[in-house]
């Protein structure tokens, strides 16, 4: 039987001691949370055939069963622990895009453009570059911080919209209005993109 | 792009989303006549609109079927459930004219291969034709979904039917002979079931067992491990599919409960796999839990492999001993030491029942039985076939989860499978019709966004649940005084629905959020919001709490209050009768208040009439009857909310009697975890709530070093941070409630608590001078920073240690007269300093390595060395270290790498800390003179990981016993899993009445 569980206690005590004020903490419960999630993604992105796109939400999900044991851990600090997974997510998954990237690249494999019928295609619309939607969302960043947290959080951290809203400290209209403006926003952008 | 532009777009799309699609962009044009660039950045969003729709969200596990959907000969009528394997539909076989059960079968089934199998299997449990097992008529396909069609059973299955605490004897006896037989029947056959479990098993509205999916298992790849190829990879791929059925499907360790060991390992299975499940089932139904649990899907798959079932007696005293026996015999791990066969279950089941029916029974026991099956059988006779929505509905076990305070009736209303009811956050979420027979709460859900929504729901028959508009945020939903409509607003309106159906009719614009609405008995609707929220987008202290008024037919918005008229806003108003003057809840002071709907004027703040002290709370109503209720908000010494009622004279505008709270566990903010809400029918009285998660009272433990728990009797606290006394006879600790930490110390010989600081809120590790005459701790400064402080052990003044404002100081260890403690200096920097208590200094720095964080040093008890946590060495990793303490910069010693929490005993010969999930101890030899120590060989003293997996209470452990055989600890319950449903009590206001003036 595999039984190698990551130290959930641990990741949960490095999370109080965080909360306490601890902040040498910080450190060493991100480190845990990064290599955790590494793991993940690239077990999933094994798992996947090679034209699935990686769900965060389904890795995320993961995390926080496996890392924290979330309910010892009041809500208030709960948000803290989104807050950071939620951007880790988004740099791992990043990451994990740029090396994929790379490694095309260096197969010297014909770069696949982004093609226009998978927008057309609903089933294909969820399939998307990483490398772009990041891009993008750095871009929405400018001009609005908080929708780009909405994001994170929702696409990345596998949250719903009660939970990012608990988590931002704003009502869930605002959320559920930030969410709907930024995938419209975000859609266009790329599809600029992949026009351009 | 500028703020201002950004925010005018965001604000044009929300609008135009909010208007039906042909409107759109006649509505665009129209807005921003002044601004082209506005226009078309607009209008291109629009454009992608729909293809956003299902962008970065989740994949739907499949599109569920719309009623009227063909799937070859079958019309679908109606969406009733979700089977283990895919959703469950009514529909009609328009050749045999009749109504079917249809189950889509998972993508797997797609394999030629298995679902021939499947079907030749199929066709010889549709030969059986059993009573006690759902008959399948076909396996079909059309397009490329696969699906069966089977007979329709009306009523339940049983997951939905298990109390909290098990159901009584004789009526799981009633159930489990015949499920017995059932699948007694099929292995005679030579059919296993495979996947046997309380959702797979149907009662009907008269009580009878039917089995279904039998066999069905094999056409899941993933129900077992077995195919898991590389063994290296098991528990990866175990991961993956669990983490995406997770997101689909919440209840996968509902279903990798249920399996046999043999199954968990990935073996082949006979019909004793289904003896193992069964056990399991049976248990679950005596008792209402599981006997086995995990933290994760490996976790609890290997606790069925290797984890003795607890013992049923144990969790539910007075079940038959023979029970317990056939329980031990159906769960032993080794298939051979099983029974043989379904059917000696069966007969053994079958002898204890008549046991319990004969008449030497003792009358008590008989007594009993007989007042715990009364709910029973109202939760079969109310046992409603699910909905559209499938959302279940039955009587709440008395004395279960919530042990009510009133002798009323309660029943449960479950949200849709995947999805969970909103609590009260700025606006109310869920609201009961005056007339008490329908309610209307809001759900979400992260992996079912389709089902996201207000729904409404009929208390009466139970079947109709009906979602308005799903996928939206609904605020405030509220109903007539009729009962008739249901109002809310969403996207930038009030809207009202019938109860009897149809589309939502907007009523008035309203661009900010509404904080509470009621509809008046004069056709009009109150309600709480704010100006145009684009007047004054940035400044929040503008927004909200003014109160507005429109016709329930639509038309102007009228004003009622005016902001700057006072600094108070207004929330949550409730109409009272005659319309003239409204219940609300005014800001700054949360005070409940009578307000004028002629001129907004402030008529009445309501005291309590006996200590005429205001009353604070939220959500104030006024039932039938003459009573006021509201939720009260917690104080600093009571922090828990609860719902509190008070006779109230609607002609005087006041409380004429004491204000009573009631029902604690109704509504709670326990923790600032949860916020629960509630909603009283004016009219009817009932009570309409969400209950709130019980409060994890914790208590203070030893554990010795094989990890048994020894109990202290201190009571039950939810403590924090405790710590030994350098004796071993007190324990100073935290008790946290309502957010803040009050420090006590615990004599074990006198077993009395003395406070401490009761000022301060104390937080955070703490420590005992060497002498025991004084703690240091960190608490919360007015500023927010953390502080260290220092009390007396017996009581007195507490004092601030001389400190500057700028970091965070925690973590004291105390030698003499200094206290050594750490402080973030720069971002991930946390250097030791040390403040000498007399003379009183300022800190000085002890330790610092650049970029590196130190933290929860340890004073060895003679003053020789500093033992502390530190990623010095390699930034990612912590490890324990150790320190001259007189010349802390020469020289160090790694002790543990990783290792953190270093403690000393008392006679500091000894340093414990932990690394991988253990305790460990090593001994330490002097070296000579300034030398640091030589370390001995580490020696486990306490292995955390089984505490660690204990599915009922987690333990934080802290300091060894003087003598290190034992380790203090906090033993906390976990919470239940996120359990989350609605409660109906239908005649609660009788109930309170009653019980107020029995009071009296």
């Amino acid at each position: 039987m595999p039984t190698a569980l990551p130290d959930q206690h641990r990741v949960t005590a490095l999370l109080h001691a965080w909360m306490a004020g601890q902040d040498g903490a910080l450190d060493h419960l991100m480190a845990a949370v990064q290599v955790e999630l590494r793991r993940l993604a690239r077990v999933h992105m094994r798992g996947e055939r090679r034209d699935h796109t990686l769900q965060p939400t389904a890795l995320v999900n993961e995390v926080y069963l496996r890392l924290v044991d979330l309910r010892d851990i009041r809500w208030q600090d709960r948000a803290h622990f989104y807050n950071m997974v939620s951007t880790l997510m988004r740099r791992v998954l990043v990451d994990a895009a740029r090396a994929r990237a790379a490694d095309k690249r260096r197969q010297s494999r014909v770069c696949v453009t982004f093609d226009e019928t998978r927008l057309a295609d609903p089933k294909a619309a969820q399939d998307f570059d990483m490398l772009a939607l990041n891009e993008v969302l750095t871009r929405l960043a400018v001009v609005d911080e908080r929708k780009v947290r909405v994001v994170e959080l929702r696409f990345f951290g596998g949250l719903n919209v009660e939970e990012t809203a608990r988590t931002l400290g704003v009502s869930v209209e605002t959320v559920a209005r930030d969410w709907r403006t930024a995938k419209i926003w975000l859609r266009r952008e790329m599809a600029r993109e992949a026009v351009s | 792009m500028s703020d201002e532009r950004w925010m005018r777009i965001d604000q044009l799309l929300q609008s135009a989303l909010g208007r039906p699609p042909h409107e759109r962009e006649a509505f665009i044009r129209d807005a921003c006549t002044d601004d082209e660039g506005v226009r078309d950045d607009v209008l291109s969003l629009l454009a992608h609109a729909d293809s956003a729709d299902r962008f970065l969200e989740p994949p739907p596990a499949r599109e569920p079927l719309q009623p009227g959907a063909r799937l070859g000969a079958y019309e679908i009528r109606a969406h009733i459930g979700e089977g283990g394997m895919g959703e469950v539909y009514r529909a009609h076989d328009s050749r045999l004219r009749r109504d079917i059960a249809l189950k889509i079968l998972p993508p797997e089934a797609a394999d030629a291969e298995r679902r021939h199998r499947f079907a030749r299997e199929a066709q010889t449990v549709a030969a059986l034709s059993h009573p006690g097992i759902v008959t399948i008529h076909s396996v079909e396909q059309s397009g490329d979904i696969h699906f069966l069609t089977m007979e329709l059973v009306d009523g339940q299955t049983l997951d939905l039917l298990i109390p909290t605490g098990g159901l009584p004897i004789d009526r799981l006896l009633a159930l489990a002979v015949p499920l017995a037989d059932a699948v007694g029947a099929a292995h005679s056959q030579g059919i296993v079931h495979r996947d046997l479990k309380p959702a797979n098993v149907m009662v009907t509205r008269d009580g009878r067992v039917k089995v279904m999916d039998f066999g069905l298992a094999k056409l899941s790849r993933r129900a077992t491990l077995g195919d898991v190829k590389d063994v290296k990879d098991a528990e990866d791929a175990s991961v993956t599919s669990m983490s995406r059925r997770l997101t689909h499907d919440g209840r996968i360790l509902g279903t990798v409960a249920y399996m046999s060991p043999e199954q968990a390992e990935g073996h082949d299975v006979d019909h004793r796999s289904d003896v193992f499940s069964l056990g399991v089932l049976l248990f679950e139904l005596a008792t209402g839990r599981r006997p086995f649990k995990g933290e994760s899907q490996v976790a609890l798959l290997a606790s069925i492999v290797k984890d003795a079932p607890p013992t049923v007696a144990d969790l539910k005293p007075g079940l038959p001993a023979e029970f317990a026996r056939v329980l031990r015999k159906c769960l032993a791990k080794d298939p051979a030491r099983r029974y043989q066969s379904v059917l000696d279950v069966r007969n053994d089941l079958e002898e204890i029942r008549s046991d319990l029916e004969s008449p030497d029974r003792p009358a008590s026991v008989q007594r009993a039985h007989a007042r715990s099956s009364s709910w029973t059988r109202a939760a079969l006779l109310s046992l409603a076939l699910i909905g559209a929505v499938g959302i279940a509905y039955f009587a709440w076990p008395r004395g279960a989860v919530a042990p009510p305070v009133f002798e009323a009736q309660q029943l449960m209303i479950q949200p849709p499978s995947g999805t969970r009811v909103m609590g009260q956050d700025a606006a109310p979420r869920l609201a009961i019709s005056p007339d008490g027979k329908w309610v209307a709460f809001h759900v979400t859900s992260s992996s079912r966004p389709d089902r996201e929504g207000l729904y409404l729901h009929s208390t009466v028959n139970g079947t109709e649940s009906r979602l308005i508009r799903p996928g939206e945020i609904h605020g405030s939903p509220f109903f007539s005084p009729d009962s008739r409509w249901l109002g809310f607003w969403s996207n930038d309106a009030l809207w009202k629905v019938s109860v009897d159906g149809g589309e939502p009719k907007p009523l008035a614009k309203v661009l900010d959020q509404i904080r509470g609405a009621s509809w008046g008995d004069d056709g009009n609707i109150v309600f709480a919001s704010s100006l145009d929220p684009s007047r004054s987008p940035l400044d929040p202290t503008q927004r909200g709490g003014l109160l507005y008024r429109v016709r329930a037919d639509g038309g102007e918005v009228t004003q009622i209050t005016f902001p700057g008229s006072g600094t108070a806003k207004t929330y949550f108003p409730h109409v009272l009768p005659g319309s003239r003057t409204a219940l609300v809840m005014l800001l700054p002071n949360r005070v409940v208040a009578v307000v004028s709907l002629l001129n907004g004027a402030v008529l009445s703040l309501l005291n309590d009439a006996v200590s005429q002290k205001p009353l604070r709370g939220s959500t104030p109503r006024y039932v039938k009857g003459g009573w006021l209720v509201f939720r009260s908000i917690g104080t600093p010494d009571a922090p828990v909310d609860t719902l509190v009622a008070a006779p109230f004279d609607v002609e005087r505008l006041a409380v004429t009697s004491a204000a009573r709270p009631l029902q604690e566990s109704v509504i709670s903010n326990a923790g600032g975890s949860e916020t629960s809400a509630f909603d009283v029918a004016v009219e009817s009285g009932a009570l309409f709530y969400i209950p709130p998660r019980p409060r994890p009272n914790a208590e203070l433990v030893w554990l010795d070093r094989r990890g048994q728990v020894l109990p202290i009797a201190t009571g039950r606290q939810d403590y924090m941070n405790p710590a030994l006394d350098p004796e071993g006879r007190r324990v100073a600790v935290q008790i946290r409630k309502g957010g803040r930490g009050s420090l006590w110390v615990y004599d074990f010989a006198s077993t009395s608590w003395t406070p401490l600081a009761p000022s301060l809120n104390a937080l955070g590790r703490m420590a005992w001078s060497p002498n025991g005459d004084w703690i240091v701790f960190p608490s919360r400064s007015p500023h927010g920073l953390p502080h260290l402080y220092r009390v007396p052990a017996t009581g007195g003044a507490a004092e601030e240690l001389a400190s500057t404002a700028e970091g965070y100081d925690q973590g004291p260890s105390v030698f003499g007269n200094d206290v050594l403690f750490y402080r973030q200096v720069a971002g991930g920097q946390v250097d030791l300093f040390k403040v000498s208590l007399n003379p009183p200094g300022n800190p000085v720095s002890f330790l610092s390595q650049p970029f590196a964080a130190l933290w929860n040093p340890r004073i060895h008890p003679k003053g020789s060395y500093v033992a502390y946590e530190s990623n010095e060495v390699d930034r990612s990793v912590f490890e324990v270290r150790l320190r001259s303490y007189k010349t802390p910069e020469r020289d160090h010693l790694t002790v543990s790498t990783p290792g953190s929490d270093p403690e000393w005993s008392r006679d500091g010969r000894t340093l414990y800390y932990r690394n991988a999930g253990v305790i460990w101890n090593v001994r330490v030899i002097p070296g000579s003179g300034d030398q640091l120590p030589r370390l001995g060989t580490p020696e486990p003293a306490l292995d955390l990981s089984k505490l660690r997996a204990d599915p009922e209470f987690a333990f934080d452990v802290a300091g060894p016993s003087p003598d290190g055989q034992r380790f203090l600890a906090v033993k906390r319950p976990r919470p239940p899993r996120e359990e989350n449903l609605l409660v109906y009590v239908p005649n609660w206001m009788e109930a309170v009445a009653r019980q107020m003036r029995k009071g009296r």
